[in-house]
């Protein structure tokens, strides 16, 4: 549950830091694209992914633990998600302008 | 006009937060680590035997019952607490009656036992993780009306600070994932950012709850004027006690309490309860209540209250939750809140989300005094006189921020190294924590002279690191209960002390080495040795 839920957190901030001109720069650039400026459909695909991961993972937590302690695994995942993506767009990635 | 509130608040945030900066950071340090104050308190009494979460409970309780015999046989009180979960002893309570005469009440008691066979454990005296778990509102070397005041008042700041701080950081959305490595005061407040604003529904959570908390020391006035000067009447009528009889003084055998605890099992379909507990023993008006494992949401489970002479059931966890649905909204609000606070209900993998929130609250402190000291030394720098007051900042930052978990080590050294029979040995283990802290900022500051900043960061980080690094090695010398034993045994609070140690160690290593690298580049030739460098993370 737990394992599944942070997944789906990440991939939703994943999908949301996409969505901001500055880390959609620093995704795209590490892998050698030039452009990364995203169509208006792409946005608004990678904002609906990014609140649909968020969402659905909160649904597993209720799911799993009930409001109340669901609710809190949520909030505390959320946390430690949007971390690790933080983290990951500093030092995850291979951009040669650091 | 906009602008002008903005900069109000930016002053605001700015004292609020440095006033009491570093009673803030000890707060939230040993609040964080009291998450696990049970797991330390088993680390500092290794004489325990490991007790196997698995055991039979019957057979513990005829063991726990067979000593209560000797020890206690008039009691009117005695629990049996099991080693389930977290916790991990099998230990024992007793209150003897009270004197018919004097009025004066009863001796009381407690002994851990040896879950093989039943004899009683002499363990050290220490203070435990309790104790740090306790600092954190209760402080220490004062009265606790005079800490609860400081703390609270510590909340207040911590509450305005963060209030401030959402509304001076104009960008949060855009920042929300910002992190810009090597770039110094940039860096600092990237990071101060991110363990602000993640974990920021804990922050105001933990804040508010805590000033919840203390709020009937703090605002007695509220009280006093719905309620009188009748204190009581007040908690009378929110938090209701459970029925409890008083004994009638007629004498009668007591049930078994081991066929109430195979009821008990039967009826929460658990083998495993958290205590048993006899109230009015060999009175008519016995009461025996068993507490299951587990929560109901947030809460702890309820407990099964039986008659103590015929062993009828009194209460089911059904009935009793009707009661607290009757329970105001008030009520329901502070039990909520203070449950979030503690997070008991927190199993594993929560707990540690838990800690690792707690670290972000005492990292955002830190921070927070770090991009103070250096925005300071910046404009110092520029102007080139360097106040007074700003050296003892930067050196009270180091010997707080490494200082305190360096004492904290210390105090974990002490708990193995102050003899065993030594008399206050409990006394000696916390004051070696205070005096390690307090030569921490000391030391640094009286020859800030002679050395840079960053070596003495560099110094703290690297004493921190040994000292975490070599407390398993120090259970090893010191113990029958290191990391090859407890392993085997599968003894996992205690062999999860030690590897928490391990990799509380190298991270202070790592970031020593960092720091040190750091500081050699700065001193090369090639560089500016003239500008002290700001920290990079």
């Amino acid at each position: 549950m737990i394992i599944i839920s942070f997944i789906l957190t990440f991939i939703g901030f994943f999908a949301l830091s996409l969505t901001m001109q500055k880390h959609a720069k620093q995704i795209f650039t590490s892998i050698n694209k030039p452009r990364y400026r995203l169509s208006k459909i792409q946005m608004k695909l990678l904002t609906t992914t990014g609140h649909l991961g968020l969402m659905l993972a909160a649904l597993i937590c209720i799911q799993h633990s009930g409001w109340a302690l669901g609710l809190v695994y949520w909030t505390g995942l959320l946390t430690i998600a949007a971390f690790s993506q933080s983290m990951f767009l500093s030092y995850g990635l291979n951009t040669s302008q650091r | 006009m906009k602008d002008m509130f903005r900069e109000s608040m930016r002053w605001l945030h700015t004292w609020s937060g440095l006033v009491l900066g570093w009673v803030l950071f000890f707060m939230f340090i040993t609040g964080t680590v009291g998450y696990f104050s049970y797991e330390i308190d088993r680390w500092m009494q290794p004489e325990a035997p490991y007790a196997s979460n698995t055991s039979d409970q019957v057979h513990l309780l005829s063991l726990a019952k067979q000593r209560l015999d000797l020890v206690a046989p008039d009691a009117i009180y005695s629990s049996v607490n099991f080693p389930v979960d977290r916790y991990s002893f099998l230990r024992i309570n007793w209150e003897n009656p009270s004197n018919k005469i004097t009025g004066e009440k009863g001796e009381r008691g407690r002994e851990i036992l040896n879950p093989q066979t039943g004899e009683p454990v002499v363990v050290r005296k220490t203070g435990g993780g309790t104790l740090l778990y306790r600092m954190h509102y209760a402080l220490h070397y004062m009265p606790r009306i005079v800490a609860y005041w400081i703390t609270s008042l510590c909340a207040m700041f911590m509450f305005i600070a963060l209030i401030t701080g959402i509304v001076i950081h104009i960008r949060i959305f855009k920042d929300f994932f910002t992190f810009q490595p090597n770039k110094q005061q940039r860096s600092w407040l990237d990071m101060h950012n991110l363990m602000s604003v993640l974990p920021l529904p804990f922050h105001l959570m933990i804040t508010y709850s805590g000033l919840i908390f203390l709020m009937f020391t703090t605002m007695p006035g509220i009280l006093t004027a719905s309620y009188g000067d009748d204190d009581d009447a007040f908690f009378d009528s929110a938090f209701p006690l459970t029925t409890q009889q008083e004994a009638s003084g007629v004498y009668a055998q007591s049930i078994d309490l081991s066929t109430v605890l195979v009821s008990a099992q039967q009826h929460f379909n658990q083998s495993q309860v958290r205590y048993i507990r006899i109230q009015n023993q060999n009175d008519t008006h016995a009461q025996v209540e068993v507490a299951p494992r587990g929560f109901d949401g947030l809460s702890r489970a309820n407990t099964l209250v039986y008659q103590g002479v015929s062993g009828e059931l009194l209460s089911t966890p059904n009935s009793k939750n009707d009661q607290s649905e009757s329970g105001s909204a008030f009520v329901s609000l502070y039990d909520a809140l203070l449950n979030l606070h503690e997070g008991l209900f927190a199993p594993t993998i929560l707990r540690w989300i838990y800690f690792l929130s707690g670290l972000a609250g005492a990292g955002m402190i830190a921070t927070g005094m770090i991009l103070w000291a250096s925005k300071r030394r910046k404009k110092a720098q520029k102007s080139g006189q360097v106040s007074k007051g700003l050296v003892l900042v930067e050196h009270l930052n180091v010997g707080t921020i490494v200082g305190l978990p360096i004492a904290i080590a210390a105090y974990f050294w002490a708990n193995r190294l102050i003899p065993i029979h030594l008399v206050g040995r409990e006394n000696w283990e916390i004051n070696t924590l205070f005096i390690v802290w307090a030569i921490m900022p000391v030391y640094s500051f009286l020859f800030a002279k002679k050395r840079p900043l960053s070596k003495v960061w560099a110094e703290q980080l690297a004493l921190a690191a040994l000292m975490y690094l070599c407390l398993p090695l120090l259970n090893l010398l010191t113990t029958s209960q290191h990391l090859g034993i407890s392993f085997v045994q599968g003894d996992w609070i205690m062999a999860g002390f030690d590897l928490t140690m391990i990799v509380l160690g190298t991270l202070f290593a790592i970031a020593a080495f960092k720091m040190h690298r750091q500081q050699a580049q700065a001193l090369s030739p090639t560089k500016n040795s003239a500008i002290k460098p700001a920290l990079k993370i």
